[in-house]
């Protein structure tokens, strides 16, 4: 089974992904609207995959980032983010994030890359 | 959103009618509506009943520091200013009475939070000083206000969008 | 008397970065509404805080605005500011539903504005950033705070998105901008309002730059 923890603010974006991930054969285990919550729920649910927004209230994405890589140094983490600068992005490889996926994405772009997660996992 | 275009040459009913924009302020004698719309900033109203003269300031700032500017952008300037313009019109300022409204913290920011607080301390620190009393005030919250002042009859309302006016 | 902000000049060498941010914010609200969307900035402003109070349209207008912080390099607020019924539309054109199809603002439609000024925010400015980064050669970090959702009175709305410049004696600073959907006009507005902090160290920058090339 592969199981993902989707982290972003917006409901409008868990929506989303989850629609995506739910179609690439993906399980939502649980959803979190910001950093702090982010973590609760890794601990809780230690999913295969997170995705993590980066602008968030509370706890921002990278911050929640290194908190869930301390937690389980193992932890495949995505960002998915608006913001597409330079060193932001170099920031959250830095911290450990297996990759960046920027807002918006295509449907059928972000199905792909869970269908191509999948196949990591294995 | 097509920008508001004001008018050059003010109709008998824009002259009743008068908007108080941010940093300015207005006297009217006998009769008028003064209204202002507000964020984090105070609208100040002072009433001499007697004499049926009224003026409304929309501040800014509590503090010009000696800066020059439009004389309603600051609280110093604007209560200073106000005064002068009653005295001019027939109001005395030992019949004076205050309200003011605003000050609010519309985004939830620490700046705004702190310069809604600030003008709204400004205020009551220079009535106090003034010797106008306060007879109410509505200040605070997260929410926009509408302030109408109504001079024959001294009547102030605060409308907040959606809710029901209410006098001050 | 309100002093100028920034120079003719200053102005003209920070145009080029505004409008690749304008260019990157119409490729990603394209991409996020699956439409075309474009937003053009038709000029850098300055005005009094009462011509600016102006900008959302009559200050007694009830109007939504999705606000964002900027963080970093350069500080201040970004406002995208739209009435009721654009605002829906937009959030049909997101979930997918018949157009004018929705008269309500629930939890979904607010969402759906509120990723929409994230979008459109980031991107602009991921594009001011990569633009005043490559032509000063040092690097730029804009980075966005969440955004908030608001539907209060046009003129309240934009005194507290311009309040921290108010408090200089400065005329105000803000993008002037243009959206289309198919061509035609939407009525939207987006602000892009530096704080009076920044607006010293954009000064700066931009000094320090040569003019743009004439196209």
């Amino acid at each position: 089974m592969h199981r993902l923890l989707i982290v972003d603010d917006a409901l409008i974006m868990r929506m989303k992904i989850r629609e995506v991930a739910t179609r690439a054969g993906w399980t939502v285990a649980a959803e979190a609207a910001s950093g702090a919550e982010a973590v609760q729920l890794y601990e809780t649910h230690r999913p295969d995959l997170v995705t993590m927004d980066l602008v968030m209230p509370e706890m921002d994405g990278l911050e929640a980032l290194r908190a869930i890589r301390q937690i389980d140094p193992a932890a495949s983490v995505v960002m998915v983010s608006a913001v597409n600068q330079k060193e932001k992005l170099r920031e959250c490889i830095a911290a450990g994030a297996v990759d960046f996926v920027i807002k918006p994405f295509q449907p059928l772009d972000l199905q792909a890359f869970f269908e191509g997660r999948k196949s990591d996992r294995k | 959103m097509m920008p508001a275009v004001p008018n050059s040459d003010p109709s008998p009913i824009e002259k009743y009618n008068r908007r108080v924009g941010m940093g300015e302020l207005d006297v009217m004698r006998g009769g008028g509506v003064l209204r202002t719309l507000l964020g984090s900033c105070i609208g100040l109203v002072l009433y001499d009943r007697l004499n049926v003269v009224g003026g409304l300031a929309h501040i800014v700032h509590p503090d010009s520091a000696g800066r020059t500017g439009p004389p309603g952008k600051y609280a110093d300037t604007a209560l200073a200013e106000l005064l002068k313009l009653i005295e001019q019109k027939g109001g005395r300022q030992k019949n004076l009475t205050a309200r003011y409204a605003g000050g609010s913290n519309m985004f939830g920011t620490t700046q705004l939070n702190q310069i809604g607080q600030l003008n709204t301390a400004a205020v009551a620190r220079l009535l106090k000083a003034a010797g106008i009393p306060v007879l109410a005030t509505d200040c605070g919250g997260g929410k926009g206000r509408q302030l109408s002042f109504e001079i024959t009859s001294g009547d102030v309302t605060v409308e907040v969008l959606g809710g029901t006016p209410t006098s001050l | 008397m309100e002093q100028e902000a920034l120079s003719p000049e200053l102005l003209q060498k920070l145009t080029p970065a505004v409008h690749r941010g304008a260019a990157e914010c119409s490729q990603a609200i394209s991409a996020w509404c699956a439409a075309p969307l474009t937003m053009s900035v038709e000029r850098v402003g300055q005005s009094t805080l009462q011509q600016a109070t102006g900008l959302l349209g009559h200050g007694e207008t009830a109007v939504c605005a999705c606000l964002m912080g900027m963080l970093g390099s350069c500080t201040g607020q970004m406002l995208l500011g739209f009435e009721d019924a654009s605002g829906l539309t937009l959030a049909d054109l997101i979930l997918g539903r018949p157009a004018a199809g929705t008269s309500v603002w629930g939890e979904v439609e607010i969402s759906a504005a509120m990723e929409t000024m994230n979008i459109a925010g980031s991107a602009f400015l991921n594009g001011l950033a990569a633009e005043l980064a490559e032509r000063s050669a040092q690097p730029m970090r804009l980075l966005p705070t969440p955004p908030v959702f608001l539907r209060d009175y046009a003129a309240s709305l934009l005194q507290s998105a311009f309040m921290n410049q108010a408090l200089s004696d400065s005329l105000l600073v803000y993008t002037e901008t243009r959206f289309e959907l198919c061509g035609r006009p939407l009525s939207w507005t987006f602000l892009w309002i530096p704080d009076a902090d920044s607006l010293d160290d954009l000064r700066k920058l931009l000094q320090s730059l040569p003019l743009p090339e004439p196209k």
